[in-house]
């Protein structure tokens, strides 16, 4: 069951991980997605995807010091490993010998 | 942070506690805080909270579950699937049986449901309104005790009593012109009759809730002539052009002048569980001013007051007292205020001249129980038959305790089979439902559905309940009853009362008829008291009497009218009138005699007017054209005002003097019989008419034929066209207008017969699934009895006995019953139907009837059967 496929809704949790680099915890990368991505992920759907991301290996986690905020609640953080760094670059490359295969699709080509 | 903080809500973080894994339930639970805090900031309260708990719901997906791995070792989870496939197979194998159950279930738990609809409605009534807790209506009444109180008074009290008690915040008043009278509205060609129309303070959307669309609520009824409408009547007027700004016309005041209304709101249509509905209204500065601060009588006013926040609405009652006399003087002291609060006004006020009918709580308690019993019976037949097929079950009971299955796990499995059978029986029954609320709907004349305000988690919360109430009510005595069997006599199959009714179904059916028979008998009291009240208002010669509200344009050609009406053959009388019996009625007080006030109802009328409405003449004289002092000082009263007036005998009374006030006086000339002219809740009322003028018009009373009524109705029609070509014809049935007095008593009557019908309908599909069971398990003794000569009614008698003796202690138990529980309803109306020992043997009759009809067909089909067949069959 846990192959390397990344999924789509994954790589972009993965790509906001990268983005954020030290403050990637769970609301964090929720509202990061909804402003750049005009999507809104549930908070439940982020974790879940975020649980998967893990068993794949893409990511690991480590838990940070209570803040007030959160009713004293601590976060979790996210950094991405060896593996999700390659599986990404692999994935942009694929994409990107694609995108060079369609001929006459000029605007994205630059 | 800490500012604006309010804390989420509780339960969700408990179950997520509950059903997470610890590793992730701190962080989880952090993020769904910190999500909170910032919803709460940008959003406010209550959608945080509302995103609060979907987020927790949302969250408990796979992967933040706790490892339930070793809970599924545990082979309770496979015994469970297990007990759902066996009673899946179950039901599917024993169809028949099958579907009395659930479809018994289904249509009792559907009623459940409307019945739960219905009376959350009522009890709904007027709680959308912000400040509703503090609003109160004033209260009219006068000293007498001719009448109850009064909805409606005078216009003076709401904005004294703002400068009086401190304890007033504001008021309100409602002003109907003319209760029945219709006006006609105009914008370009469009015209409509608009009989919602109400004259409002500016303050009416500082009392009241109600959201505008358009238009600013604190200023939109300030200015004269404005007029606030509603969403649909905008729509009507206007389509889709804006409706602001532009100018209603109409003649409100019917002085024959019409004048231009300007829209200044738009507001949405009034929700139905409001005690009163709109479609206009026109700000109160546009009446004369001195109407609006006038105290003394009984106008079609509504005068509602909000009181300051803690303040103690029982004091402001007591110096109410002679409150009165202060605007009044003292001699005024039988006009008295009271409160009554908004709340109550659906469902505990008993007030005359209410703007729309009410409802009580006796209607609300009776509704709820009947669903109840529906309920029970439906449950009842679940039970009986699950325990009259227990043989059927016992090997299977025998194996598994003989493989060590525990007591409480064959509790389980057959609770679980219940719950199965609930399930089904649950959506089925949102499908009936659902498909049911518009004939209710058509019946009781409210906006009811499954969905409400598209609130589908209600209704998941319902099914659930239902499910989980079924599963108790329904599968515990089986469950109990089944599981407690001994192995080696299960295995041998021998179950204790087969093919009979045992100790427990017994009682249990005799509480289905005894519910079954005292329905039946409350619908048929109810039936024959509506028929009574219908019957009450007609004319005693049988012709029908039709009631034209008049307008400027008939008035002004009175006569002419009047010479064309005589023309048509049908029309036997006619009369112009002020008021008609329940429309515009209004009693008036006044000094009479020596320091003694009386109160009456009044019509001012034409000549004819007692002949027209078939008034019977019981001493002196009906009014007379050829007399030439009829027209100026003689009265007519009925019997109920000889008392009121203490004038003695009908004899004793013709040539008494009579005054209607200090000004008109005159001499009773007869006295008629007595008439209705509210509704059968009351006592006749006293009443008076006399000849007036025919400016004080304000209907025609037009007594037909009952014979041709359709072409009668075109010739006065086609007549009316002639005067008053623009406002179209309008009229009604006196009878009718009765009838209307009296709605709410004839669609609780509908609703109770139709939920009666159901009650038997189930109980009497529980029976057929009995009685067939119970042939086909005596099936072998029945082939035995013919084989030895017995007869088919010999067996038909044997199968019905059991059931016959059943049916007569039901009896015995619901007659008294019913008997009581009709006379406390009946005590409710002054004038009501005696019901005889006919009703109880009829509603018992029809009972045996449903019996005997769902028993025989199983039992001729048994005893006509070849006892060859059953006594092979090994």
């Amino acid at each position: 069951m846990k192959g390397t496929y990344l999924g789509e809704f994954e790589e972009i949790v993965l790509l906001t991980i990268g983005v954020l680099q030290e403050d990637a915890y769970g609301v964090a990368i929720k509202l990061e997605i909804e402003q750049r991505t005009n999507r809104t992920p549930s908070i439940g759907a982020l974790h879940s995807a975020l649980s998967r991301l893990e068993d794949k290996g893409f990511i690991k986690s480590r838990e940070g010091g209570a803040t007030k905020s959160r009713g004293g609640r601590r976060k979790r953080f996210y950094t991405i490993t060896a593996a999700g760094e390659s599986t990404l670059i692999k994935a942009n490359e694929l994409r990107n010998e694609l995108f060079k295969l369609i001929p006459n699709f000029q605007g994205l080509n630059s | 942070m800490s500012r604006n903080w309010s804390n989420p809500p509780q339960w969700p973080q408990r179950l997520l506690k509950w059903l997470c894994s610890e590793e992730h339930f701190e962080v989880l639970q952090g993020d769904l805080f910190e999500l909170y805090e910032y919803r709460l900031l940008k959003k406010g309260k209550t959608k945080a909270k509302l995103h609060f708990i979907k987020d927790s719901l949302d969250m408990l997906r796979p992967f933040a579950l706790k490892n339930r791995k070793r809970k599924l070792k545990n082979n309770s989870y496979t015994m469970f699937k297990n007990y759902i496939k066996i009673g899946w197979r179950n039901i599917i194998r024993y169809k028949s049986h099958s579907t009395i159950n659930i479809l018994g279930l289904a249509f009792g738990l559907a009623c459940c449901i409307i019945i739960f609809r219905y009376v959350s409605d009522e009890l709904s009534y007027d709680k959308f309104h912000e400040k509703a807790d503090r609003i109160f209506r004033i209260t009219f009444s006068t000293n007498d005790d001719l009448s109850p109180s009064n909805a409606n008074g005078s216009f003076g009290p709401a904005p004294a009593m703002v400068n009086d008690f401190p304890e007033v915040e504001t008021y309100t008043r409602l002003y109907m012109i003319g209760r029945g009278k219709k006006l006609v509205m105009q914008y370009g060609q469009k015209q409509f009759y608009e009989d919602k129309f109400f004259f409002a303070d500016s303050s009416f959307f500082d009392v009241f809730t109600f959201p505008m669309i358009q238009g600013d609520p604190k200023t939109a009824l300030k200015n004269p002539n404005s007029v606030v409408i509603s969403m649909s009547t905008a729509k009507k007027y206007f389509g889709d052009i804006n409706p602001m700004g532009k100018f209603l016309e109409s003649d409100v005041e019917s002085n024959g002048q019409k004048k231009q209304y300007t829209v200044t709101g738009v507001v949405a249509d009034t929700p139905s569980n409001s005690h009163f509905k709109f479609d206009v209204l026109a700000s109160m500065s546009s009446l004369d001013e001195r109407l609006s601060t006038a105290w003394g009588g009984f106008w079609q006013t509504f005068s509602y007051i909000v009181l300051k926040s803690n303040s103690d609405e029982t004091k402001l009652i007591q110096s109410l007292e002679n409150y009165s006399e202060k605007y009044m003087g003292v001699d005024q002291n039988w006009y008295q205020l009271g409160l009554q609060p908004l709340l109550g006004i659906h469902l505990s006020s008993n007030l005359k001249s209410e703007i729309l009918p009410t409802s009580s709580y006796t209607k609300v308690i009776v509704f709820s129980a009947v669903g109840v019993l529906i309920f029970v019976i439906a449950c009842i037949n679940f039970l009986t038959l699950s325990t009259a097929r227990s043989a059927r079950r016992a090997r299977e009971i025998g194996v598994r305790k003989t493989f060590g299955a525990y007591r409480n796990q064959l509790f389980g499995q057959f609770m679980s089979e219940a719950m199965l059978n609930g399930a089904i029986a649950t959506v089925l029954a949102l499908f009936i439902s659902n498909m049911a609320f518009p004939f209710i709907n058509s019946l009781s004349d409210k906006h009811l559905s499954l969905v409400m305000d598209n609130d589908i988690i209600e209704v998941a919360v319902i099914a659930i309940a239902a499910v989980l109430l079924v599963t108790f009510m329904a599968g515990l005595y089986p469950a109990i009853f089944l599981s407690s069997f001994k192995p080696i006599t299960a295995l041998r199959g021998v179950v204790s009362d087969q093919g009979r009714i045992g100790g427990i179904r017994k009682i249990l059916v005799v509480f289905q008829f005894t519910i079954s028979i005292a329905l039946i008998i409350g619908s048929l009291v109810v039936e024959r008291q509506m028929d009574f009240m219908r019957s009450q208002s007609l004319t005693q010669s049988g012709d029908q009497v039709i009631v034209l509200p008049m307008n400027e344009a008939i008035r002004k050609n009175l006569n002419a009218y009047e010479a064309t009406l005589s023309q048509i053959p049908a029309v036997k009388s006619f009369s112009g009138t002020s008021k008609v019996p329940t429309r515009g009625s209004s009693s008036d007080c006044f000094p009479f005699g020596e320091n003694k006030n009386g109160c009456a109802f009044f019509y001012l009328a034409d000549f004819d007017y007692p002949k027209t409405m078939d008034y019977q003449l019981i001493a002196g004289r009906l009014f007379d054209k050829n007399i030439g002092t009829d027209s100026v000082f003689a009265f007519v009263i009925n019997e109920a005002a000889l008392e009121e007036f203490e004038l003695g005998t009908a004899e004793e009374a013709i040539g008494k003097p009579f005054a209607r006030s200090k000004y008109k006086t005159g001499r009773v000339i007869g006295v008629v019989e007595n008439f209705h002219v509210y509704s059968l809740h009351r006592t006749f009322s006293p009443s008076w008419m006399l000849v007036t003028p025919k400016a004080y018009y304000q209907y025609f009373a037009v007594r037909i034929s009952s014979q041709n009524v359709s072409e009668t109705l075109e010739m006065i029609g086609d007549s009316w066209a002639d005067f008053s070509p623009e406002a179209p014809f309008d009229y009604f049935f006196l009878d009718e207008a009765f009838a209307n007095l009296h709605l709410e008593d004839i669609r609780t009557g509908k609703v109770v017969s139709a939920m009666t019908l159901i009650a038997i309908l189930i109980a009497a599909i529980g029976l057929f699934g009995l009685a067939s069971f119970m042939s086909e398990q005596r099936s072998k003794e029945i082939g035995i009895r013919k084989v030895l000569g017995a007869s088919v009614f010999a067996i038909l008698n044997l199968m019905s006995k059991s059931y016959i003796k059943l049916i007569i202690i039901a009896s015995l138990i619901a007659a008294p019953l019913s008997y009581w529980l009709l006379n406390e309803w009946l005590a409710s109306f002054q004038y009501r139907v005696s019901f005889g020992p006919l009703i109880f043997v009829a509603s018992i009759l029809i009972v045996g009837l449903v019996v005997l009809i769902s028993i025989s067909y199983q039992s001729i089909k048994a005893a006509t059967m070849n006892p060859i067949d059953s006594l092979r069959n090994e």
